[in-house]
């Protein structure tokens, strides 16, 4: 620690000089891989039916308990490739909006009433949204100017979502958290419900 | 401790010209080579599998995973040249190896070992050089030999033996799946958006 703060005076001199110094910007315009990636890592985050589901897949996945708060999010991204390629490939899923408000009333439910299905049920559930999430996803990738960089985003935002709803999930270890969570599946399942009625 | 710090402050304030230089003669070409298997999306993603697949083993299994991507990259370095759609080949490949580390990390021992020399071959295809001076083009395949089979073994390293000595190998073993089942959504809608590219060109 006491090195920590003599070596502080001189590492603020250095940033100081390094912030004081002329620089030349370096202006972009948004395309190409950095342009593709901040497209498809605001993809899922920006679409408030998607946040609600992947954040409700690491709450429940917390309810579940070992192994299943892990199995889901290695899982979740397997299913929902399988749903964005269907997406790409332009093949016909019904539905898909309806799968995606439905997931979010689905999960936030099982969330309120803290329900601990079989993990191959629970699996499945999950998949079968996965789906749908993909697909909506991969549809929308073929038109954007860098591919890569459009799923290397959303997949890496899709993972980051769920991992902040296991982050919050892990509270149910507390009796209060508990409630905390049970609450927010229930405001998950009633958005997913404004999602169907086309209110939000 | 103070002279020091007043020291490191004026050297790094000293306004000095860089001289870029090639220390030895045809380095450059190395350096070309040990990052080539890194410098496009296929064969980066497939790097990045198989040394996520190999890391998933425990030590005693590296040689036998290790040996046949360095085996099967000369080999493929011996009949490498352009071969239409390898990209393609390579995402492919980058799947199997993805879904092994995420649904059966450390086991499928003779799939896993059969994945990674697909990889090593495939890297070896594509890591042999345009034609030119015999000489130019054997440090480049050197440099992408050293390349390929260092960073295999770096990632063995961090996911065995690093990582492992500050983190629950469980947890570890766990991060490694995770990774692993991102990199298969990417790789497997690459593939995909690869197909659609080539229908609507046909």
């Amino acid at each position: 620690m006491k090195s920590f703060l003599r070596a502080l005076p001189l590492g603020a001199a250095i940033l100081l000089i390094g912030l004081l110094q002329a620089e030349h910007a370096f202006a972009h315009t948004g395309d190409g891989f950095g342009g593709g990636f901040v497209s498809g890592f605001t993809h899922p985050i920006l679409g408030w039916d998607h946040v609600a589901a992947m954040v409700a897949v690491g709450l429940w996945g917390a309810f579940l308990g070992r192994p299943a708060i892990w199995i889901l999010p290695v899982v979740f991204p397997l299913v929902m490739a399988f749903g964005a390629i269907l997406g790409v490939l332009g093949l016909p899923v019904p539905g898909v909006e309806t799968g995606i408000a439905l997931s979010a009333v689905v999960l936030g439910a099982m969330i309120v009433f803290a329900a601990k299905p079989p993990l191959w049920m629970a699996g499945g559930l999950v998949g079968v949204f996965a789906i749908f999430h993909g697909y909506a996803h991969g549809a929308e990738l073929p038109a954007t100017a860098d591919a890569l960089g459009y799923v290397v985003g959303f997949v890496i935002s899709t993972g980051l979502l769920h991992l902040i709803g296991i982050a919050f999930g892990l509270l149910v270890k507390w009796p209060g958290g508990r409630a905390a969570v049970r609450g927010a599946g229930g405001v998950i399942s009633l958005a997913g419900i404004a999602f169907l009625a086309g209110w939000a | 401790m103070r002279r020091l710090s007043w020291l490191t402050l004026a050297l790094v304030l000293a306004p000095t010209q860089v001289h870029a230089h090639g220390a030895l003669p045809g380095i450059e070409g190395f350096y070309t080579g040990l990052i080539h298997p890194f410098s496009e999306p296929a064969p980066a993603l497939l790097m990045l599998s198989v040394g996520a697949l190999v890391g998933s083993f425990s030590s005693e299994r590296y040689v036998w995973l290790a040996g046949p991507f360095a085996l099967a990259m000369l080999v493929g370095l011996v009949f490498g040249g352009g071969i239409a759609g390898i990209d393609g080949v390579m995402l492919a490949v980058t799947v199997g190896a993805t879904l092994l580390v995420a649904l059966a990390p450390g086991r499928l021992f003779l799939a896993a070992a059969f994945v990674v020399a697909a990889g090593g071959l495939l890297i070896g295809l594509i890591s042999l050089p345009d034609p030119g001076p015999t000489r130019d083009r054997v440090i480049t395949v050197l440099g992408s030999l050293v390349g390929a089979n260092l960073f295999v073994l770096y990632v063995f390293s961090l996911a065995q033996v690093a990582f492992p000595e500050r983190i629950d190998a469980k947890w570890v073993t766990l991060g490694l799946r995770i990774v692993s089942a991102w990199m298969c959504a990417i790789a497997a809608l690459l593939l995909a958006l690869r197909y659609v590219q080539i229908e609507e060109t046909a």
